[in-house]
């Protein structure tokens, strides 16, 4: 951050004193914004995937029409009735012109996003809710843990590379940093679970203590394999080392993200999802809020605003794990288009020196950005398919399955690093290998590519055309409900 | 609301505009408890499954009575249950509603004249906004329910002081559950049916 | 070395204290007001006691207060989800008792709806075992399903849930024109939906392994606990009232009573054990397919009945009545098979227009009494679990 405002002020030799303050002000301000809007985002995403998946329409009344619209109609109203004073006519008058501004923003979000500002309804709510901190409940610690809830997304979320200029803090040990951060919120589960003197909360306040210590594991060693692998801790440079640069026109190419750089990393990026799902506790690890069993889990006795503190760093630490999946696997910002990546109106190398491009600054972000919202997209279509599991398996899952695939995936790429030099000098330069890889990965994408071709293609069984065409025939398009005839 | 609530005793026009826009954001979002006893509470569960879905007016279903705004009682209310239905009641935080869902919880029912063991009528334990009659109502006619209370809603006052005679709650009935087009009014341009 | 291990075993172990959870009446899967008083040792439960009786509507108490026919709209609050196989059930009752036969059309639609109502009630089951499972939308696709099968009654009857169709003598009203073509559709449309309803859920690993080995109920404890219905045969007992002790038509039609096949590596539960959840979940998703075939012939009949001149006996639907009808004095017990097992009823008749007492007999009740058995042992989660596999709904508890 601090690098971006120096770049904005040109080069300066001492930083002027507001731009410190600026430097500590505005990221705080950034992240709480970031907070908001994936939590915002979120809840209403989520509403509408699972309505798409459940042949629901979701949330479609609380329009901008609806909503501030409505609001428009009543203060102009009441502006011009006979108790209005000075203060209400004056509001009306701000009104009158935005009254036409609303219809149309009305007329576009109802078209393609009805009910959008469910949130917002839901956020105005929660403010107003009573506050009702149980008699019998640990004061201090039932109110502060919500508090520590949100503190650790807060904090994971301002180490993330969001883009190769903007990004808030960028440490050398950034991914341990993270790893630390994100088990806080443990901390204030457990809080939030005994502090409620609620046995269902204290249930899932336990459940969520062994649930993330174990996960930490296989979540760690991943993790660890991605630094062997790149050789840096921090997530700027980790993106860096992916885009492969000085390895001629195959630089900045999909190849040299981390999944595709051995078949280790391939196996190793489920079980990292995995384990970061168990993380932020979402299905089918959501066992320590299990509605069906633990009626709400940790958070049952938490109204109004405390609960939506607890709302709002889920929805940040889904966003943060994905962010850190992006960039452990997936290249981070790196567009993947090597011929971008390398173009010299284009920051590539990390070196302030080459300029500020800001477009490409731009593509970076919103590249980031999508790439993490897919995971937390993808973390939406499991909650909604697939059932939760139970205690023991959960640990037996990550004990007996998930800990030894990732040890021998780490030991693996162990070997794979320390034989690389020598790969590298058969092949004659790093250069040679790299395109040499390149290569092989095209080879192994034409051949993923023909199967997939041929299993599209392929001729069904008569049981499979069957079945195919009866759920064909009779399928029922989403939302319709009812009436099959 | 804490120290803001009911404090400001002029009816200054710009409290009312804040308190209508508190209470648009109040209507749009009732989660309500997921409470159900008996077999209204079937119809309620198809209220809130696909044809009908709540979930187009903001309204999901919360399990713990702390997060939620609206508790629909569903149902034949005995007297070993009632006991626990004020507790949940007591146990929502304010701003609340209730919404008497069933001939059941508005008045015994069926069971009104000879069982010696059902509450007549969910009203002499908890306050009720809105009555739904039906036995069961039908998801249409809890729809009107919940409308009749967002109207109830929608003229609460929050940061203004409460007049000088309150107005009292006046039992809302829903009347003719059958002539009611659910999606006729309010449904904001958005259809039902996804093509 | 090994003794080093073994001294460690034997080290007393933490002291622990046994936890009391009470269960409900309101929580969100307990299926209605049950309160389960459950005794944890940390997540295992120690034993998990039933506790009922917060919707004893006295409804065989009312029984002694209304006339014969008064008394159908009862019989539909007495298991709600499935009315028109309670509504069968007493009205077969009273039938035997006053000696009245029922002309062939009426049985025809009597068989129709409560085959209907066998497959919404059974969605509701498998949907909300799901959900109790973590999984809320085959919740909703069964319900969504179930919207069709309502639609169907809202034609005949006029009612979404509590329909009090079935009269003493027959049927309240005959099939509306184009109402044979709809359950015919509505067949057509179920199968598909219901293989892709196994794709969904009944095929999925982890939910498969939430059910298999968890509360195990053996043939011989099935029968001396009482179990009835699809509990029982998911026991692996054959022994449906459909089949073994026929009413009604169900003699003339072809239908397979699936059972539980647990542990059977051929079978549909290869990894479970015989009489386990993941036993009574399959046995009720086979019944949902048993019940479309039963439709299918059911449809074809009525078609064929169609063709009858309109004045013929058997295209009555409806025994001509006394409208106050009187039965004779005598006491009699009928059983049906309900989509929650065996539903008796046992009526003492003194000859004027009320019964003198009137008595019910229901599954769900059995299903609870075995229930601290079974779950001895489980953790928290599988009490849930074995709650979603018994189908208990709980005005059929208390009555
Ligand atoms: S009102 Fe009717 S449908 Fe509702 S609970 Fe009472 S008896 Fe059942």
């Amino acid at each position: 951050m601090y690098e971006l405002l120096s770049a904005l002020q040109g080069a300066a030799a001492h930083p002027a004193w507001w731009m410190i303050v600026l430097a500590a002000f505005v990221p705080v301000m950034v992240i709480w914004l970031v907070i908001q809007g994936v939590a915002g985002a979120s809840t209403y995403v989520e509403r509408k995937v699972a309505a798409d998946i459940q042949r629901r329409v979701g949330p479609n009344q609380c329009n901008v029409g609806s909503f501030f619209g409505a609001w428009a109609k009543e203060v102009i109203r009441n502006g011009k009735g006979a108790m209005a004073d000075a203060g209400g006519r004056f509001m009306a008058m701000l009104f009158i012109p935005l009254q036409p501004i609303f219809a149309m923003v009305d007329k576009v979000t109802a078209k393609f996003a009805p009910g959008i500002l469910i949130f917002l309804a839901d956020g105005i709510k929660l403010i107003m809710k009573e506050d009702i901190t149980p008699k019998a409940a640990d004061k201090p610690l039932f109110k502060v843990a919500p508090v520590i809830v949100l503190a650790s997304a807060f904090g994971a979320l301002a180490t993330l590379p969001y883009s190769d200029r903007f990004y808030i803090a960028d440490f050398n040990v950034g991914l341990l940093y993270i790893a630390a951060i994100a088990s806080l919120e443990t901390i204030g589960i457990l809080m939030a679970g005994w502090a409620s003197n609620n046995k269902w909360a204290l249930l899932g306040g336990f459940r969520s203590a062994a649930q993330v210590v174990s996960y930490e594991l296989p979540a760690g060693l991943a993790i660890l394999t991605a630094i062997l692998l790149c050789g840096t801790m921090s997530l700027q440079d980790m993106t860096v080392a992916q885009l492969g640069l000085g390895a001629g026109w195959q630089a900045g190419w999909i190849w040299h993200w981390n999944i595709f750089s051995n078949p280790f990393m391939l196996i190793l990026a489920p079980v990292f999802f995995l384990a970061a799902l168990a993380e932020c506790n979402r299905t089918p690890f959501d066992i320590p809020e299990a509605e069906s069993e633990l009626v709400a889990g940790y958070h049952t006795e938490y109204t109004g605003m405390r609960f939506a503190f607890f709302f709002m760093a889920e929805y940040a630490m889904m966003f943060v794990v994905s962010g850190v999946f992006a960039v452990i696997f997936l290249g981070g910002w790196s567009t993947g288009i090597g011929a971008l990546e390398t173009w010299d109106k284009w920051a590539v190398n990390g070196d302030p020196a080459q300029g500020f491009y800001w477009y490409a600054s731009l593509v970076h972000l919103l590249v980031f950005c999508g790439k993490a919202y897919l995971g937390v997209l993808l973390m939406m279509w499991i909650r909604w398919t697939i059932p939760r599991f139970r205690v023991d398996q959960m640990m037996s899952l990550c004990w007996r399955k998930l800990i030894p695939i990732s040890m021998t995936c780490f030991t693996a790429v162990g070997i794979w690093v320390a034989l690389r030099p020598f790969v590298v000098r058969w092949a004659g330069s790093e250069a040679q290998w790299q395109s040499c890889a390149g290569y092989g990965a095209l080879a192994i994408a034409v051949a993923i590519g023909v199967f997939l071709v041929w299993f599209i293609l392929r001729p069904l069984t008569p049981d499979e055309q069957l079945r195919r065409k009866l759920i064909k025939e009779t399928s029922i398009k989403a939302g319709a409900g009812h009436g099959f005839a | 609301m804490g120290i803001l609530q009911n404090r400001f005793d002029e009816e200054n026009v710009i409290f009312t505009n804040v308190d209508t826009l508190l209470n648009l954001g109040k209507e749009h979002s009732l989660w309500y408890l997921l409470f159900a006893t008996a077999c209204c509470g079937i119809e309620l569960m198809q209220w809130g499954a696909s044809k009908y879905d709540s979930d187009r007016f903001g309204m999901i279903p919360r399990s713990t009575p702390r997060q939620a705004d609206l508790m629909i009682v569903a149902g034949t209310i005995t007297l070993k249950m009632a006991s626990r239905v004020k507790r949940l009641y007591e146990q929502m935080p304010e701003p609340k509603w209730v919404i008497s869902m069933g001939s059941c919880a508005n008045a015994g029912g069926p069971f009104c004249k000879y069982s010696y063991s059902v509450l007549k009528g969910i009203d002499k334990y908890i306050p009720v906004d809105v009555y739904v009659p039906g036995c069961p109502p039908r998801p249409e006619a809890l729809i009107e329910g919940v409308f009749k209370l967002r109207e109830v809603i929608h003229e609460e006052r929050v940061l203004r002081k409460q007049g000088k005679t309150p107005k009292p709650r006046t039992p809302i009935v829903v009347e003719d559950p059958h002539a009611h087009d659910p999606f006729a009014r309010h449904s904001g341009g958005a259809k039902l049916v996804k093509a | 070395m090994s003794d080093a291990i073994l001294q460690a075993n034997e080290r007393p172990r933490v002291h622990t204290e046994e936890m009391v959870l009470s269960m409900g009446p309101h929580h969100p899967s307990t299926h209605g007001v049950l309160r389960l008083e459950v005794v944890t040792d940390g997540e295992v439960v120690v034993s998990a006691r039933p506790d009922i009786g917060y919707l004893h509507r006295a409804i065989e108490k009312i029984g002694e207060y209304v006339d014969y026919r008064q008394f159908m709209p009862y019989t539909d609050r007495v298991d709600y989800i499935c009315s028109m196989n309670s509504n069968h059930a007493y009205a077969l009752g009273v039938e035997k008792l006053a000696k009245i036969s029922v002309p062939l059309r009426a049985e025809l639609m009597r068989v129709m709806v409560a085959e209907l109502n066998r497959i919404s009630s059974h969605m509701i089951c498998i949907g909300a075992l799901a959900m109790d499972m973590g999984a809320y939308t085959p919740f909703l696709h069964g319900l969504c399903h179930r919207e069709l099968v309502n639609d169907i009654f809202e034609d005949v009857c006029g009612a979404r849930l509590t329909y009090n169709y079935l009269t003493i003598g027959g049927v309240s009203y005959d099939a509306p024109p184009g109402w044979i073509e709809k359950c015919e559709r509505f067949v057509e449309y179920l199968w598909p939906k219901m293989i892709e309803f196994n794709d969904l859920i009944t095929g999925n690993t982890i939910f498969q392994e939430r059910l298999c080995r968890v509360g195990v109920v053996s043939p011989e404890h099935a029968v001396n606990w009482g179990l009835v219905g699809p509990n029982l045969r998911g026991s692996g007992v054959q022994w449906d009232v459909r089949k073994n002790e026929p009413y009604s038509i169900y003699d003339r039609l072809e239908f397979d009573v699936p059972v539980g096949d647990g542990g059977d590596p051929n079978g549909s539960n290869p990894q479970g054990e015989l009489g386990d959840s993941y036993d009574r979940y399959v046995v009720r998703v086979k019944e949902v397919f048993e019940s479309l075939k039963i439709l299918k012939q059911i449809c074809s009949m009525l078609r064929e009945n169609e063709k009858l001149p309109a004045d013929h006996p058997d295209r009555l639907y409806q025994a001509k009545l006394p409208v106050r009808l009187k039965v004779p004095p005598g006491e009699c017990y009928v059983r049906s098979e309900n989509p929650r097992g065996e539903t008796g009823y046992y009526v003492i008749s003194d000859g004027t227009e009320m019964p003198l007492r009137l008595k019910i007999r229901t599954g769900s009740f059995s299903a609870l009494g075995c229930f601290e058995e079974v779950t001895r042992g489980l953790l928290i989660g599988d009490v849930i679990a074995v709650i979603g596999s018994f189908d208990i709904v709980l005005p059929e508890v208390d009555r």
